[in-house]
């Protein structure tokens, strides 16, 4: 083809679009303006003019490509993420919408988020007490995106984290107007699978943890959590609720309101499933120091008895041999003792005897001696005891006589 | 055994543990404690086992369907 060869337009406008499309400022454009002649086709893509003082450009929605919000239509200010494309048919620059949120509805859900905080604060809810997560959960409920990335995620950790842990996964919509609906049944049941009768049903222990949260997203897609109904449906569980939305800057109303909060999937699956590993580990641990106390106790005690057993075994051998000495002891002592008392008794006596030998009158009698005495037998021992005529009875040693006193002669002084 | 109740019989596991380490007990406490402890850790190793148990990942319509089955049972 020649330099002054026509071109056909239709190349012309695909090789325009090609330009167009690879040019990356075309790509991921985040516009703002105001929605007017908004179309939803039959078809299910939806055409819309973006415009404002300054401009204006065509715009569509491809079926199913983009989550629409609910209360669009014309005069609706938004914002608008999408890429610049030619169509070819027309001719028309367009922009093809990958995301579309109306702007003062973000102003208005704060404002709204606000006033439930302020109500749910007023009622207690947000100061009431929080029950606190099990050891580990018998039965983990997790509501979460059906299929989604973040369940992906939590399962794969929680089964690395305890193997075979049981778990049921409610998957609900997480994002969209039929999300507060949706997130509001999962929890109802999870309740009722913390029903004893239900869970005996069901041959599963009742629901002990439950989960409830999404991957993160923009403020709008995670505004569900935000709402009263899914507030006051966590508020209302009768066991422990981990909110789990990733996210990084504001704190949701489902934060605020649940037993615990995680910043995203994965820690909620790490506050509520345990690593089996290191529970098991603590259990053999204690295991084993019980063991070693144990034995160290018994080992104790056996040494205890063995002295026990030998003092016992030399205790009776020690007694009576300590009390023969002491016996022995106490025999010499007396012996001694008694020797020497007797002894002095026995000179006492002696000298008693030999005194009393010397002084009986009939040692003197034996000399030569005789003793009068009168008829009451009394000793005369002076010659003026006597009267002439007087019978006197005369002691000898070996006998006695009767005499009468013829005659008194009493010696000069 | 509740989840409390784990909780507790470790506790208590724990206290014999500590007990039985600082020592000083008699013989009969000591075996007294130790048949409570195999106890109290034979009840904790079966609850760590009774946790295990089937994964179900249900859609809400089939979540909601089988707890109302159940509830009619």
């Amino acid at each position: 083809m020649g330099e002054n060869e026509p071109t056909p337009v239709g190349k012309f406008v695909q090789s325009l679009r090609a330009r167009i499309r690879s040019d990356n400022r075309n790509q991921h454009c985040l516009l703002k303006g105001e929605i007017s002649q908004w179309k939803p086709y039959p078809s299910g893509h939806t055409y819309f003019t973006l415009r404002d003082d300054g401009g204006q450009i065509s715009a569509v929605i491809w079926k199913g490509r983009c989550r629409i919000p609910s209360g669009i239509k014309d005069g609706q200010e938004v914002l608008v993420i999408g890429s610049v494309d030619l169509y070819p048919a027309r001719g028309q620059v367009q922009i093809v919408v990958e995301r579309i949120e109306p702007i003062q509805k973000i102003g208005s859900l704060e404002q709204q988020k606000q006033k439930l905080l302020l109500q749910l604060r007023q009622e207690g809810v947000l100061d009431r007490p929080r029950k606190s997560l099990p050891t580990f959960p018998k039965h983990l409920v997790i509501v979460t995106g059906k299929g989604s990335a973040a369940l992906a995620d939590m399962l794969q950790l929680s089964q690395s984290r305890w193997p075979g842990i049981r778990t049921t996964v409610i998957g609900v919509t997480v994002q969209g107007d039929r999300a507060v609906e949706e997130i509001v049944r999962g929890l109802a049941v999870a309740r009722m699978l913390n029903r004893e009768s239900v869970a005996t049903s069901l041959s599963v222990p009742p629901c002990d943890a439950v989960i409830v949260g999404r991957g993160g997203g923009s403020p709008e897609d995670l505004w569900a959590f935000n709402l009263e109904p899914v507030a006051r449906a966590i508020a209302a569980m009768p066991m422990p609720v981990v909110s789990a939305v990733g996210h990084e800057s504001d704190v949701l109303v489902s934060d605020l309101v649940a037993d615990v909060r995680a910043s995203t999937p994965s820690h909620a699956v790490e506050c509520c499933v345990p690593l089996v590993d290191d529970l098991l580990a603590y259990l053999l641990d204690c295991e084993d120091r019980m063991m070693q106390g144990s034995l160290r106790q018994l080992s104790d005690s056996r040494q205890q008895l063995e002295q026990l057993r030998l003092r016992l075994q030399l205790a009776p051998q020690k007694g009576v041999s300590l009390a023969v000495r002491h016996l022995e002891r106490l025999g010499n002592d007396l012996h001694q003792r008694t020797s020497a008392v007797l002894q002095s008794h026995k000179q006492q006596l002696a000298v008693l005897a030999s005194a009393l030998q010397l002084s009986h009158p009939k040692r003197v009698l034996e000399r030569g001696y005789l003793m009068g005495v009168d008829d009451d037998g009394k000793v005369i021992s002076s010659v003026s005891e006597l009267n002439e005529g007087q019978s006197v009875s005369l002691q000898f040693a070996d006998g006695e006589a009767h005499a009468n006193i013829e005659n008194i002669k009493q010696n000069e002084e | 055994m509740t989840e409390e109740t784990y909780t507790d019989a470790l506790r208590r596991l724990e206290a014999i543990v500590a007990e039985l380490e600082r020592g000083g007990m008699d013989l009969e406490t000591t075996l007294n404690r130790f048949e409570e402890g195999s106890k109290l850790l034979e009840r904790c190793q079966a609850e760590l086992k009774e946790a295990e148990g089937r994964l179900e990942n249900l859609r809400l319509p089939d979540a909601e369907a089988a707890v109302k089955r159940a509830t009619q049972d």
